[in-house]
């Protein structure tokens, strides 16, 4: 054999080697995903129970005498908008003959829960009326909780009745 | 004419030899089948994270995923999958790894898997798979198990798995 051909065969015999030798590989790739559905819902629970808020029979109490009842709200958000709560009242306390509770006998505050972001609006005794800004969430828009506290202030004899109104918690 | 046969059967040798990593890809081939449709995208679906009534949606989802290895080497082989990064979120928010566990079963050969019980889906490299001494094909499935228990923000997550076939 020329000495050409011979060097092509040891190099192509060097390959063949180096070939051989290497580990071989094969990679495949996979993509894991899922999506989370946008949430925002307040919940509101009364810390003496349920959804109401019942002062109880004020005969028994003495003019000047103070009630408090209290709403636990919690708002549960992953938008990631700010976002406010709102309260509204669409009218004083009235019983069956239409006859109302001062405007002034119930207020209201709020009071931060052990973990509350955002801004409480209403941090002393504040009438209920119409419609109020009780609370503003930081720029992250993050689920929250606070505390409303309601004084009903006895204002002494009433007509007979059960006085009534209701209030509108709205986050938006 | 006799050395130009020669050299031109020893060039197609060459030339044979210097590309057969083309056929060293079809010797050693990893196929991946999701259970629930599709091959390469693995997805837990759109999740509702708190019920109608308010209350938390704990969510545990399962996917399944048929891993069938190809190998005529006769050479041993391990599967290793290869995890960068979590869950993580278009704004960039990165979930822990407790959120997705794993399992391996129902290899047919004498491969081990590992793991065979359900195990956090860490970021690294783990051998999933080792083939018997003489690489015989197999097939295998690794279970997923999504776990969610906290709210999340709301969009789409995604996280990258590489699974490396290779010799031992």
């Amino acid at each position: 054999m020329q000495k050409k051909t011979k060097l092509f065969l040891a190099f192509f015999l060097l390959v063949v080697f180096a070939k051989t030798g290497l580990a071989q590989t094969f990679t495949k790739n996979i993509s894991l995903s899922f999506s989370v559905e946008p949430v925002f819902t307040i919940q509101v629970a009364s810390i003496e129970g349920g959804q109401d808020l019942n002062f109880g029979d004020l005969s028994t109490t003495g003019k000047g005498a103070i009630i408090t009842r209290s709403l636990e709200v919690s708002i549960i958000s992953n938008t990631g908008t700010p976002y406010k709560v709102i309260q509204q009242s669409a009218r004083p306390a009235t019983n069956e003959k239409g006859e109302a509770l001062p405007e002034d006998s119930i207020k209201f505050h709020l009071l931060p829960s052990r973990d509350t972001k955002g801004r409480l609006e209403i941090t002393s005794a504040t009438n209920v009326t119409g419609e109020q800004v009780i609370f503003s969430s930081g720029p992250d828009g993050a689920s929250d909780k606070f505390t409303i506290v309601y004084e009903l202030k006895s204002p002494g004899l009433l007509n007979a009745g059960d006085y009534l109104t209701s209030l509108t918690l709205t986050a938006r | 004419m006799r050395k130009t046969r020669i050299f031109i059967t020893l060039f197609v040798l060459f030339i044979t030899a210097c590309f057969s990593g083309a056929g060293f890809a079809q010797a050693l081939r990893l196929e991946t089948t999701m259970i629930e449709g599709g091959f390469d995208e693995m997805d837990f679906g759109n999740i509702r994270l708190v019920k109608d009534d308010g209350e938390l949606n704990r969510v545990s989802l399962t996917r399944r995923m048929r891993v069938q290895v190809f190998n005529s080497s006769g050479e041993k082989y391990q599967v290793i999958q290869r995890v960068t990064s979590a869950f993580m979120s278009q704004r960039g928010t990165s979930l822990s790894s407790d959120i997705l566990k794993f399992y391996v079963s129902g290899a047919r050969k004498s491969g081990i898997m590992d793991p065979m019980s359900l195990t956090p889906v860490n970021t690294g490299d783990k051998v999933i798979y080792t083939s018997d001494n003489s690489g015989s094909e197999d097939t295998f499935f690794i279970d997923y198990f999504l776990s969610l228990s906290n709210i999340l923000e709301t969009g789409r997550y995604q996280m990258n798995v590489t699974f490396i076939l290779t010799q031992r």
